[in-house]
């Protein structure tokens, strides 16, 4: 879209302060670290648990694999699975770098 | 100081002084429902500037920091430092302890038992500890996230 007469950039202006009105929940949100944490603290117990599922089933993969392989397929599967969701836990929580502001 | 709004303009327009209602602390459940934080217009500091000590200064009163940083730092777990996953290690242990001085005071020798009972306590007070500071202080503390 090419500039308006006098380089006037009007209607980006408008449509930017249009998005900021009209939504619908608060920019930023205050409430207690206790609720935060609180929010946070299932994603954090998912991205522990997670682990603790990925290591198992690469542990069951390497005790299967030789002597039950179609079980170790799935073992394999399910080591890689637990692996991406710790990874994805991982992010939601202490990879995460959204900002949070602490009050004193 | 305390004051509604509209009774303030009502004060400045030459109406009656309002009553100053104060913060009511009845506990942390009220506290934490309205959460403030202390944001002064003016600040001595400037951005950059180091203290006497050598430290930069930090220019503002909130701590700004990232969710990683921040779950990073409440889910600490080391002895040392502590934080919420100590609570659970102490926890943990202390169970672990308890079942060892029962086990050694009814099959090994009471002696024994007094030392596992020694770190059962150990453990429960660092769990009470842990709590307390980084679950139950919290409650009271306010904390801004983008939505």
């Amino acid at each position: 879209m090419g500039d308006l007469a006098g380089g006037l950039r009007a209607p980006l202006d408008v449509g930017v302060t249009a998005v900021l009105a009209e939504n619908k929940s608060p920019m930023l949100i205050m409430e207690t670290r206790y609720d935060y944490l609180m929010k946070n603290l299932p994603a954090w117990k998912d991205y522990i648990r997670y682990r603790v599922y990925a290591v198992i089933a690469a542990v069951l993969t390497a005790i299967l694999i030789f002597s039950q392989p179609l079980l170790a397929v799935i073992a394999a599967f399910l080591t890689t699975y637990c692996w991406k969701m710790h990874k994805f836990y991982l992010a939601r929580t202490m990879a995460n770098t959204r900002t949070v502001m602490l009050g004193h | 100081m305390t004051v509604n709004v509209r009774d303030f303009t009502r004060f400045m327009e030459g109406g009656r002084k309002p009553v100053d209602k104060g913060v009511k602390l009845k506990g942390w459940s009220s506290q934490g429902a309205r959460p403030t934080i202390f944001v002064p217009m003016a600040t001595i500091g400037q951005m950059g500037e180091n203290g006497k000590d050598g430290v930069a200064k930090v220019p503002h009163t909130m701590d700004v920091i990232t969710r990683g940083k921040f779950i990073s730092r409440v889910m600490n777990d080391g002895w040392k430092m502590g934080g919420l996953g100590t609570s659970y290690r102490a926890y943990f242990w202390g169970v672990i302890f308890f079942a060892m001085t029962v086990v050694s005071y009814l099959y090994i020798h009471v002696y024994l038992a007094a030392v596992f009972a020694y770190l059962t306590g150990y453990m429960r007070s660092q769990y009470l500890m842990n709590h307390a500071w980084n679950v139950e202080w919290f409650k009271g503390k306010s904390l801004i996230h983008t939505s």
